[in-house]
């Protein structure tokens, strides 16, 4: 047939003449009909030269006659009028014109070793599976159900991928993975830049098989950046291909702005088929294919400027993409029924199966290509200079305690705040000094009702934090030029760099914050406020703003303070800044949930982690989530309980809870933020999180151990060399300045 | 991250009695130009532990800094040049901080170093 091999696609303006081609409408594979039903039907009007689809909806093809006379009469009979040879089917039908494109030949020289791409990130082992194996793993997903798409077959594993979104839903989790890729997971799981890689990507948690059938292919595409973290990898089973990268320069094609022009002109194959069968968030025309345009587009081509390495898959080889190669590059397979490598003609085999192990990403993505991320595509909308010159222009509507927020919209974030501490340990050392051990623990509170919620709200938080205290401004002005200054625990780094005539260096817990400073220009680095990853006496000041009131036990507390000074030169200085129980709106503790012995007991039990009556909704939300302390041994559990018991002893019946200082503070993540995905909803179905539709968020609980009077004072008298140099209390937080003796 | 904040680093892992300073396997630099300030850089120079700086330098391909340094030489203009460059200029993007010690790896990654312990090595 004349037409093999082409693909065709609607002409964005309605031809008046006729040409042979026919782009109809509502017709195709995905109703049911082959090839051949649809051949004899036209042929009621002419010879027909050949039918292809049109695009990858399988609604849509190109039917080509020899002559144009013979298009016209099958268009007159059934454009918009009832196919009474083919059900009765009601089609639309347009004349198409052709257009040759540059791209009939493969121009790009195939590389079969990664190394050769020059692309960070991507590495091919090749013979990774044995033939065995891959008869093995082939027999298996045979035996199992196929999803059919328009073009090719899926299964899916772990989560389901849902083309619609892209994403998966991590609140319908499917199961594990199969036990017939144990040894592959296994063997894959043990490779070097699979296991030390920095970004997480085990345990493998989701499999999508995908079976390609001859001639086709997969569009250009970057795996939504949101669904999956660490890398990616795909074993290619059955057949070979060829896979080309593709990077979009960045100036030359703008996705905000090109993608409507594109949308309006390429009414084509990959714009159509997007979201059907594509696991991309965005879609690039494909310049390879020859197309059908109108004479107006033959003029004007789409211009884009892109580099294209094309990697050669053998069969039974492992494709693995990371980093730069997996968030910055696209990745597409020609639908083609044979590859050209470097000149050869190298037919693909009946069917090309590929599996392809990811982890689900719980929280937002961080990458480098903010440009391509669909986690970081809100973050950009408020840029940094802006939130620095409100911070800067705005001190009177700071309220420590309360900073006023930029995206107004929920009130209890005006709550302020930030993250840190960390490991923990949940034995009461009676002696302070004698803390060095430590049990191996972090509490469960902290990873989860700090870590893990600073992790999911960071971009979001750290849009309301701007704002900059003038109690701590005027304290990082008072110190000598040439300082080094240490900020631990330092949010979205919002003191750093207040002072320029200081160097300062900021640390954090939460790694979504830390690079949310870095990209602002900060020196910063992941660390834990409790073992500070500093020489003793290194810097000359130290802050520690908000931070302590997140630790959850008075040893934890105490020795988040030692590290301070430890880190600070004898006569330097440190601020510490907490929460206080006496809040200057004494109705926002009302919108906290006090965290009682009682509740304590019923969350941590080893016996029962199921809610029993009369706890509040918030609470009952989180006792749900059942395997909390499952890795604990039951002795530490016992003390963990103690512990929290004995604070709340003779309190839980008290109506007047005046001495209560353990709280869970809401945070209100509003639905239309970025980071409200995948996380947000695992966390709402896992009882982490719970939704407030009235409110339009989705609500976070974090932990506060919030201060009384005197309290930060009597922690510091337990660490040695240090003098308390001033203390105050400041809206709403109570604030002391310690200076390290020079002893 | 910067060579002034290797200087500060230390492994603070459980057991290890010296921490300081850390290796540094590179695998890419970055140099973002910053303000020359000889006044800071002399403010700086005192909590610089010099060796350590030079041998950081070094390994990054850094190789014009004095293994010593006299107080009179912070009035020489090609030396503070230097000592801005080496450290306030040159980034490490992506590598690893190795401890003397234990040879415990803290990996680099866009710049950040990431300092964590494991549970067990508190």
């Amino acid at each position: 047939m004349s037409v093999a091999g082409l693909r065709f696609s609607k002409p964005s303006v309605a031809l008046a003449a006729p040409t042979p081609h026919l782009y109809v409408a509502n017709c195709g594979p995905a109703l049911n009909l082959t090839v051949s039903q649809i051949t004899e039907a036209f042929e009621e009007h002419g010879r027909v030269a050949g039918v292809s689809v049109a695009d990858d909806s399988g609604t849509r093809v190109i039917v080509s006659f020899e002559r144009a006379e013979d298009a016209a009469a099958a268009r007159g009979a059934w454009n918009g009028k009832p196919c009474m040879p083919l059900l009765g089917l009601v089609m639309f039908i347009d004349y198409a014109l052709p257009r040759k494109t540059e791209m009939a030949k493969q121009s790009e020289p195939v590389f079969f070793c990664s190394l050769d791409m020059e692309i960070p990130g991507i590495i091919l082992h090749s013979e990774f599976v044995s033939p065995a194996e891959e008869k093995e793993l082939l027999a298996a997903v045979d035996e199992r159900p196929w999803q059919t798409l328009a073009k090719r077959k899926v299964q899916h594993y772990g989560y389901e991928f849902l083309y619609k979104v892209r994403n998966v839903d991590l609140t319908k989790k499917l199961g594990e993975l199969p036990t017939f890729v144990d040894h592959v997971v296994e063997r894959m799981s043990a490779l070097p830049e699979v296991a030390n890689s920095t970004e997480k990507s085990l345990p493998f948690d989701q499999l999508t098989v995908n079976e390609y059938p001859r001639g086709v292919g997969l569009s250009p595409h970057i795996d939504t950046h949101s669904a999956f973290e660490g890398s990616i990898l795909s074993l290619s089973l059955a057949g070979a291909c060829v896979m080309e990268f593709r990077k979009y320069h960045k100036h030359s094609y703008d996705l905000h702005t090109s993608k409507a022009n594109y949308d309006s002109r390429v009414h084509g194959t990959h714009i159509m088929g997007r979201g059907l069968d594509c696991e991309a968030r965005q879609t690039i025309p494909d310049l390879h294919q020859t197309t059908y345009f109108s004479e107006q587009e033959m003029i004007e081509p789409p211009k884009v400027k892109v580099e294209r390495r094309v990697l050669y898959l053998p069969q039974r080889s492992l494709l693995i993409l990371s980093n730069e190669a997996r968030y910055g590059w696209h990745h597409y397979i020609p639908h083609h029924k044979e590859d050209v490598v470097n000149g050869e003609k190298v037919p693909r085999s009946s069917r090309r199966v590929s599996f392809t192990f990811r982890k689900v990403r719980l929280g937002p993505c961080y990458c480098q290509f903010p440009h391509l991320c669909d986690s970081q595509a809100e973050i950009a909308e408020v840029p940094v200079s802006i939130i620095n010159a409100w911070g800067s222009k705005d001190n009177d509507s700071t309220v420590l305690g309360r900073e006023y927020t930029i995206c107004s919209a929920v009130e209890d974030n005006a709550v302020h705040d930030k993250i840190h501490g960390v490991s923990l340990t949940v034995s009461e050392v009676k002696d302070a000094t004698t803390c060095k051990v430590w049990i191996p623990a972090t509490p469960e509170i902290e990873k989860m009702y700090v870590q893990e919620v600073y992790d999911a709200i960071a971009p979001h938080f750290s849009s309301t934090r701007f704002a900059k205290w003038p109690k701590v401004a005027q304290f990082l002005h008072s110190i000598a030029p040439g300082s080094i200054v240490v900020d631990a625990g330092c949010g979205n780094g919002k003191y750093l760099g207040l002072n320029p005539k200081c160097f300062f260096v900021g640390c954090d817990i939460s790694a979504p914050l830390v690079a949310i400073c870095a990209q602002r220009g900060h020196e910063v680095l992941i660390a834990d406020a409790l073992f500070l990853p500093y020489r003793t006496g290194v810097c000359d000041a130290a802050i520690s703003i908000a931070v302590l009131h997140h630790l959850s036990s008075e040893q934890r507390r105490v020795r988040a303070i030692e590290e301070l000074l430890r880190v600070v030169r004898h006569g330097g200085k440190v601020l510490i800044t907490v929460w206080a129980v006496e809040q200057e709106d004494k109705s926002l503790l009302t919108k906290w949930t006090p965290l009682t012995g009682k509740y304590m007991e019923e969350w941590v039990g080893s016996s029962s982690h199921k809610a029993k009556g009369n706890l509040s909704e918030n609470s009952l939300h989180m006792i749900q989530e059942g395997d909390t302390l499952e890795d604990k041994s039951a002795d530490e559990e016992q003390e963990f309980v103690t512990i929290f018991s004995q604070k709340f002893d003779g309190q839980e019946d008290s109506r007047q809870m005046k001495e209560q200082q353990e709280y869970f503070v809401p945070w209100h993540l509003p639905y239309h933020r970025a980071e409200i995905g995948g996380a947000s909803a695992a966390a709402v179905a896992r009882g982490f999180a719970r939704k407030d539709d009235k409110k339009g968020a989705v609500v976070y609980n974090r932990y506060y151990h919030v201060f009384v009077e005197g309290e930060l004072e009597r922690l510091i008298s337990k660490c040695a060399g240090a003098s308390v140099v001033d203390q105050f209390y400041d809206k709403s937080n109570w604030c002391v300045v310690i200076e390290k003796s020079c002893y | 991250m910067r060579l002034l904040t290797h200087n500060m680093l230390s492994c603070n892992r459980k057991g290890v009695s010296n921490g300081f300073p850390l290796g540094i396997e590179a695998s890419k630099l970055e140099v973002k130009e910053v303000d020359f300030n000889s006044d800071f850089l002399r403010h700086i120079y005192p909590k610089i532990e010099w060796k350590a700086f030079v041998d950081a330098a070094k390994s990054l391909g850094l190789n014009d800094l004095p293994e010593h340094v006299d107080d009179s030489m912070l009035e020489d203009d090609d030396f503070l040049h230097s000592f801005h460059h080496a450290l306030l200029e040159v980034h490490l993007e992506e590598g690893a901080l190795i401890c003397p010690e234990t040879g415990r790896r803290f990996p680099v990654n866009r710049g950040i170093p990431n300092m964590l312990l494991n549970e067990d090595e508190v």
